[in-house]
């Protein structure tokens, strides 16, 4: 068994049922001419949210054609390294192939949504006790907030709605952020007129004019320095009131800013930096829809912090700023959470921590993952909704990356 | 594709069902294979135990950051350019023809993807390995499809060289980044996971011939139940195999002690020792019957 399988996300959001149902109404087309079967199946795979090359139904009719047709698993894989482009799109193609090809008719399986406690009588179920522990943090969250709204997913198998947000406002924001944060003053100098010092080089070519007597004195002033930003956003279930904006916000960032990556997790962590770059929202969206685990659920932080780092953290520099958009639940340990935050600020310039809660009537952290975290992090700012994000993105401006040196 | 698996393990190289076949398929199709997977689960010796069982013979290009061009593909023999024109210059002919020749195969230095395509002096089919594309730079990847698709690359001065036999061509990469969507779609697709006990005992055994059967399965079963865990950095089968090895240097058994003494062998983190050597271990231990 590989650490792999035994990571398999489950139903979360009831996503994997969903592809299960598609796979099912797609095998009612089949026609039985195998070029045309492949190009369905191509069809479904590319509805579930799978990226399947152009070409590639041609590539994996030809690739049947060096097969022998009887032996399903040969067929199956042939299939499978010809329309498969990446590793989610494979698995994907492995949970809808022996649906679609098959004669006999496949029970979804039972997940463990399916398994889980049944929700309270009002609908709604606390955070600690979907994720499984952390009951000790319920009770001061529960009287000073009001309950988080029920994964959809859990309770009704149906994945948390990413509703539409203004996003051309989201948009100007995300372009102000970054400016922001260029803000902080970088190595390299340029000729301003009201620049600190005086920039020698110019000033005498300038007055070549003048027979090289230095009449007027240019002067310089540093460029700012374009920061690198690094995103995690919290697509949890306790985060599914903010979750639209969080996640507009992290797409406007992927065009706006200079983004390393960008990685949304709850249990597991999704890496989507590249999609949010090359996708417009609303298909970059539906693509992290189609994810089995990427919306709703519980928190494991120092997990998903940790992998994030394990795939990012070569590429962040001393220019790096990190941004972190959770409310700090977490259901790990939180020495996991403090030691991968420590990995975090040793390696970037500046931790931002955007808490939807931060800006609540007396709020103090009772969250353990956030306790824990805290003193590692260099803004603990409130992001709630768009005044939130004008108000952080003032306290940015206000404030510039100071330059560190990461240990 | 029978025949590939078993010319793969006559080499020592374990292929399994999936792969052998998009192998097969790769030569069947002349396409090229993109390996991914976790560090360590043997994507770069597909491609030596290909060339090995083809009889082929290996051009490896090993990418890095800033990877460029003259590295992998062709550079001008400057030097010897500028000493042809100052003999030129000295007999006084220097014209047309000069120009003609310094820009032609004489002065060119072929690098990997150029002797891949069309080798000087060697007619034995060649197996291609451009291994961790990951590590190099968006541009490189531009460069590459060229290749990919129609087996050619293209020199300005000399124009388009096309592939007299076409190379089998396998990259990897370790997912450090995404790849083009433009690659992958010129690629068969695998995605090497890491192997299941069976295999991994075959594979140890086809490295290690003589080794204890029972210490080779115990091990390897402690070694998947650590894959399984939350380690930065899990195990690969060649951390698997120096392990048997040094176990058996110390001895031949496994019980607690030589594991955290040849502990080393297998996990190469300080975070991940530390962590093995709290409760987790002692999990892992006692899960495996060691403790």
């Amino acid at each position: 068994m590989s650490a792999g399988d035994l990571r398999r996300p489950v139903d979360r959001g009831g996503v994997r049922t969903a592809h299960l149902a598609r796979a099912r109404e797609a095998r009612a087309r089949r026609t039985g001419r195998p070029a045309q079967d492949v190009a369905v199946f191509a069809g479904l795979l590319r509805d579930c949210g799978a990226t399947v090359p152009g070409g590639a139904v041609a590539r994996a009719v030809r690739a049947l054609g060096v097969v022998p047709l009887d032996r399903a698993a040969d067929v199956r894989d042939a299939l499978g390294c010809t329309l498969a482009s990446d590793r989610p799109g494979r698995r994907l193609f492995d949970l809808v192939f022996p649906v679609f090809w098959n004669a006999a008719e496949v029970q979804p399986p039972v997940t463990a949504a399916d398994a889980s406690p049944a929700p309270a009588a009002d609908g709604t179920t606390a955070d600690a006790s979907r994720d499984g522990s952390g009951l000790d943090e319920a009770a001061p969250r529960a009287r000073d907030r009001p309950t988080p709204r029920a994964s959809y997913g859990r309770h009704h198998g149906g994945p948390v709605p990413v509703d539409e947000i203004d996003g051309r406002q989201v948009d100007a924001l995300a372009r102000r952020f970054a400016a922001a944060l260029a803000r902080a003053p970088g190595r390299r100098r340029r000729t301003a007129a009201a620049g600190d010092l005086v920039d020698l080089r110019s000033s005498l070519r300038h007055n070549l004019r003048t027979g090289a007597e230095l009449l007027v004195l240019l002067r310089s002033a540093p460029t700012p320095r374009r920061a690198r930003l690094v995103v995690l956003c919290d697509v949890s279930s306790s985060m599914a009131h903010v979750t639209p904006l969080f996640l507009t916000f992290a797409h406007a960032l992927a065009r706006h800013a200079k983004v390393v990556e960008i990685g949304v997790f709850n249990v597991e962590l999704t890496l989507v930096g590249d999609v949010f770059r090359g996708l417009p929202r609303s298909a970059a969206l539906r693509w992290l829809r189609a994810q089995d685990s990427a919306l709703a659920g519980g928190t494991r932080i120092g997990h998903c912090l940790r992998r994030f780092l394990d795939a990012v953290e070569p590429r962040l520099t001393r220019d790096t700023v990190a941004l972190v958009l959770s409310d700090g639940w977490d259901v790990d340990e939180p020495e996991l959470l403090v030691a991968q935050m420590r990995r975090l600020r040793r390696a970037v310039s500046r931790v931002v921590w955007c808490d939807p809660h931060a800006a609540a009537t007396g709020y103090a952290p009772e969250v353990r993952g956030l306790r824990a975290a805290l003193p590692l992090v260099d803004d603990h700012l409130d992001l709630s909704g768009p005044p939130a994000l004008r108000a952080l993105i003032d306290h940015l401006e206000r404030t510039p990356t100071p330059r560190r040196i990461p240990a | 594709m029978a025949e590939l698996v078993s010319a793969l393990a006559a080499t020592g190289y374990v292929a399994d069902r999936p792969l052998g076949m998009v192998l097969h398929l790769a030569g069947a199709l002349e396409l090229p294979v993109l390996l991914e997977g976790e560090p360590g689960v043997g994507k770069t010796s597909v491609a030596e135990a290909l060339a090995e069982a083809t009889g082929a013979r290996l051009v490896r290009l090993q990418c890095y950051e800033g990877l460029a061009a003259h590295h992998a593909l062709y550079e001008w023999d400057y030097a010897r350019q500028l000493l042809a024109i100052r003999v030129a210059e000295a007999r006084g002919t220097v014209g047309e023809e000069l120009q003609r020749t310094i820009f032609s195969e004489e002065f060119l230095l072929r690098r990997p993807l150029l002797e891949a395509i069309s080798p000087t002096d060697d007619d034995r089919p060649v197996v291609l390995l451009v291994d961790e594309l990951d590590r190099a730079d968006e541009e490189f990847e531009a460069l590459l499809l060229e290749l990919l698709a129609q087996f050619q690359v293209t020199v300005p001065e000399l124009g388009t060289i096309t592939a007299t036999r076409r190379p089998r061509i396998v990259l990897t990469a370790n997912r450090t980044r995404p790849l083009s969507d433009a690659l992958r779609r010129r690629c068969l697709y695998h995605w090497l996971p890491y192997p299941d006990l069976q295999r991994e005992i075959e594979i140890v055994e086809a490295r290690l011939p003589g080794s204890a059967e029972d210490l080779v399965r115990r091990a390897c079963e402690l070694v998947g139940r650590l894959r399984a865990g939350e380690y930065r950095k899990a195990p690969g089968i060649s951390e698997t195999v120096d392990w048997i090895r040094a176990l058996t240097l110390v001895g031949g058994v496994l019980d607690d002690g030589l594991v955290d003494e040849t502990l080393g062998c297998l996990l190469k983190d300080g975070d991940d020792l530390e962590r093995f050597r709290g409760s987790d271990g002692r999990r892992v231990l006692r899960e495996a019957g060691v403790a």
